[in-house]
């Protein structure tokens, strides 16, 4: 079920009325959802962002599907990366303003994990970006019309989550 | 292309409505949640709470039926409270930190039952906190060590040969004693060596001796000046020569100071080998303070591990300074990491309950039952930001049982780099628990009578005293221990023998006072004990095997002398030789420098003080 919602996912944010661009930035921005421990607020006001912003929403859920597993797997790293920030010598000044300044405290950035994913997320923005661009792109020149051909491909779209979702993409954009 | 998508504010609107709705209906639900988790990973046992209720325009919060589990008794509540009610600091909650001005407690009970086993499932328990400073705590008092009350070596052939060299302190320490020794003689003879005076002193007498017969007149100006320049050259290397001499005096005088308190030592662990010595052929101490610490020492150590434990468990949970301080992150899906907090002075802590006063009950008809008022002040996870210690005070006002007078107030001072606790409890008139004497095949029923408890913590060392006194003391012979009847008189020395001279000794005894003191470090501290119970036993000891303890005494001694002498004479001629060899060379060549200068100064105020009017 999970896997379909991603395959849905992935055919809705490809063949979306966006642009590469759009399909792209709603990637790079989804992907901190999956990077970062969810519950947490630099999440919500992202989540606002992208509301907001005039990105892909097919794109934004792609990127968060997939960098899910990937969070999952990086802990390790990023729990390396925050700690090597927050126990640094020379930025002890910040994190203690940070720390004691109103509402930055509910972001967690004082958690290892947290700190540590959310800094591999924006070190990762434009690679991210520039990536899904060029799949985006490459993907609409060379697969599109053979796999609108395929009967796996026929019935993702004709299924009701699809349906609804054309319904409602007037607010795309 | 657009870059705001306006049209998205209605989601957004609505995203944001949703999230402040669910804060509305769910933060109740997420405080009470959030004080049962963290309450019960911090206690190791379940913490179960009612309800909360959050009124942010009053600024005030209700917590009610918080019952927390004692985690050595899953069916028993540590404690429990009906309602606790807080006046909370807004700002602070806005940097996610929780300020109480006030608390005022309401039916606060303690060993209250449970219905359900407040145990936590096996694999979480490991990582309770509570149950590592009980562990921590329990360390400490195995280091502490109680003599016996075995007299089995009485009455038969000691075998003095079983105390080997290996296993005194004495040889061992004498034999460091000696090498240190022969360590510093070679250090010093190489810097004697590399200082050598000689040169000085014989250039500085060669020139006092060529000087000596000179006629100021007959050297003229420009021969004065020239002798002056050669006594003020040679007065400056002496000069040289003595400070190098003096900084090696001080180095040889400080380091033969210590060795010599290292051998001073010796005499001392000569005295504890005896102890051990004796312990080995089972021949106790007839000393009273070693015959009370054998009855009441199990006693003392009982009550001592709560207190440690409590020691540590304040250590971990209020730590000192204001250093970035590590704490394991939230249990999630994701890993936890590890979560810092970046305490700053003249700023919220994290948590923080200003003043607190309430009631509360003590259950059942024990010694402590009853009523009682409390005060508490400061409570803080982060003492250092808030600058003040935390006090507190509990006494009962009403006892189901008895008294009088119960008073228990502390202080626990955080604000520092180094941690300052200290309790004190007063318990007049109240009913005492009985002793298992197991040493003495009795029990003591101290019935009503008097506790005074003093504990203080002073970063790693710890000094305590527990001081217990009745004068109406009951005293019953336990089962398995008392005398034979038919079978005859049991043999000198024996567990029946010991127990039925004991029983004679204190078994009239009315007034009984033991008083326990504990020193040293957290981690191995020492316990004295004192009691006019182990008074009576050793003078009752004495009158019955005086003799025979002493020849064995005798021998034991005899036998731990052949076997420390030679060490500890080694040790002490090397001192000797030190004292008589570097160090007197050392000294001896500073004296005869001291003689070379003040000779060259009295030439050269001559040298330079015989022609009125010059000075070169």
């Amino acid at each position: 079920m999970l896997f379909l919602k991603l395959i849905q996912q992935l055919v809705k944010a490809l063949n979306s009325e966006g642009t590469p661009g759009q399909v792209a930035a709603g990637v790079a921005l989804g992907a901190v959802f999956g990077l970062t421990p969810l519950l947490n607020l630099h999440n919500v006001v992202l989540f606002g962002c992208a509301l907001i912003l005039n990105v892909s929403m097919p794109g934004v859920f792609l990127g968060w599907a997939v960098a899910v597993p990937v969070g999952f797997a990086l802990d390790p790293l990023f729990d390396a990366v925050g700690s090597r920030l927050l126990l640094a010598p020379g930025l002890q000044g910040m994190w203690t303003t940070l720390y004691n300044a109103p509402v930055v405290p509910f972001t967690n950035f004082n958690n290892t994990v947290v700190l540590g994913s959310f800094v591999v997320w924006v070190v990762a923005f434009l690679p991210i970006f520039f990536l899904a661009r060029w799949g985006v792109t490459r993907y609409r020149a060379t697969l599109l019309e053979r796999l609108r051909r395929m009967r796996f491909f026929q019935a993702v779209t004709a299924s009701g989550w699809y349906t609804t979702y054309k319904s409602l993409a007037g607010w795309r954009s | 292309m657009k870059v705001f998508r306006w049209r998205a504010l209605v989601p957004l609107g609505i995203f944001t409505l949703a999230v402040v709705l669910g804060w509305t209906l769910f933060v109740d639900r997420l405080i009470r949640l959030g004080i049962e988790a963290g309450g019960t990973a911090a206690v190791g046992a379940r913490v179960d709470l009612q309800s909360a209720r959050l009124r942010l325009f009053q600024a005030s919060l209700v917590l009610r039926g918080l019952a927390v589990t004692n985690p050595r008794a899953p069916m028993t509540n540590l404690f429990e409270v009906d309602e606790l009610n807080m006046d909370i600091h807004l700002r602070a909650l806005l940097e996610k930190k929780f300020v109480a001005e006030t608390m005022a407690v309401r039916g606060l009970r303690f060993g209250t039952p449970r219905r359900t086993s407040g145990a936590l499932p096996e694999k979480s328990k490991v990582a309770a906190p509570a149950a590592s400073d009980r562990s921590a705590a329990e360390d400490g008092a195995h280091h502490v060590h109680l003599p016996s009350l075995d007299l089995q070596g009485l009455g038969k052939v000691v075998n003095v040969a079983g105390v080997s060299p290996e296993s005194l302190h004495t040889i061992a320490q004498a034999r460091q004693v000696a090498a240190k020794g022969d360590s510093l003689e070679g250090i010093w003879t190489r810097q004697l060596a590399a200082a050598d005076p000689r040169p000085a002193i014989d250039s500085g007498k060669a020139l006092v001796a060529r000087l000596g017969n000179t006629d100021l007149r007959r050297l003229g100006l420009a021969g004065a000046r020239d002798a002056a320049n050669s006594v003020r050259a040679t007065l400056n290397a002496v000069k040289v020569s003595r400070d190098r001499l003096t900084t090696l005096q001080r180095s040889v005088a400080a380091q033969t100071d210590s060795l010599r308190l290292r051998a001073a030592a010796l005499d001392r662990a000569r005295t504890e080998d005896y102890a051990y010595a004796r312990r080995q052929v089972q021949v106790p101490s007839l000393d009273p303070k070693d015959i009370s610490a054998a009855l009441f020492g199990p006693a003392v150590l009982e009550r001592l591990v709560p207190a440690l434990s409590w020691t540590h468990t304040a250590q971990r949970t209020v730590p000192t300074g204001l250093a970035p301080q590590r704490r394991a992150g939230p249990q999630r899906a994701r890993m936890a990491g590890t979560t810092v907090a970046f305490p700053k002075t003249h700023r919220y802590p994290s948590l923080l309950i200003e003043f607190a006063e309430g009631t509360f009950a003590l259950a059942g008809r024990t010694t402590m039952a009853g009523d009682y008022i409390a005060r508490l002040t400061g409570l803080t996870t982060e003492p250092a930001v808030y600058g003040k210690p935390l006090t507190f005070l509990a006494q009962r006002s009403g006892a189901v049982a008895g008294p009088e007078h119960i008073r228990v107030a502390g202080a626990l001072d955080h604000t520092g780099e180094v941690p300052r606790d200290s309790v004190t409890a007063d318990l007049n008139g109240v009913r005492l628990p009985a002793f298992d004497l197991a040493a003495a095949g009795a029990r003591m029923d101290l019935r009503t009578g008097t506790v005074g408890i003093a504990l203080l913590r002073f970063g790693d060392s710890v000094r305590g005293r527990w001081l217990v006194r009745s004068d109406s003391v009951g005293w019953t012979q336990l089962r398995d221990s008392a005398a034979p009847g038919s079978a005859g008189a049991p043999a000198i020395g024996s567990r029946a023998w010991v127990n039925a001279l004991v029983w004679r000794a204190v078994s009239s005894l009315r007034n009984v006072q033991v008083e326990a003191v504990i020193s040293g470090r957290l981690a191995s501290p020492s316990v004295d004990v004192s009691s006019n119970v182990g008074g009576a036993v050793a003078g009752a000891l004495r009158q019955a095997v005086a003799g025979e303890v002493a020849r064995v005494e005798a021998q034991v001694k005899a036998r731990v002398d052949s076997l420390v002498d030679q060490q500890v004479g080694a040790a002490r001629a090397k001192l000797a030789a030190l004292n008589t060899g570097p160090l007197k060379v050392v000294t001896d060549d500073q004296a005869q420098l001291d003689g070379v200068e003040a000779q060259l100064q009295q030439k050269l105020r001559s040298l330079t003080g015989g022609l009125p009017g010059i000075h070169f």
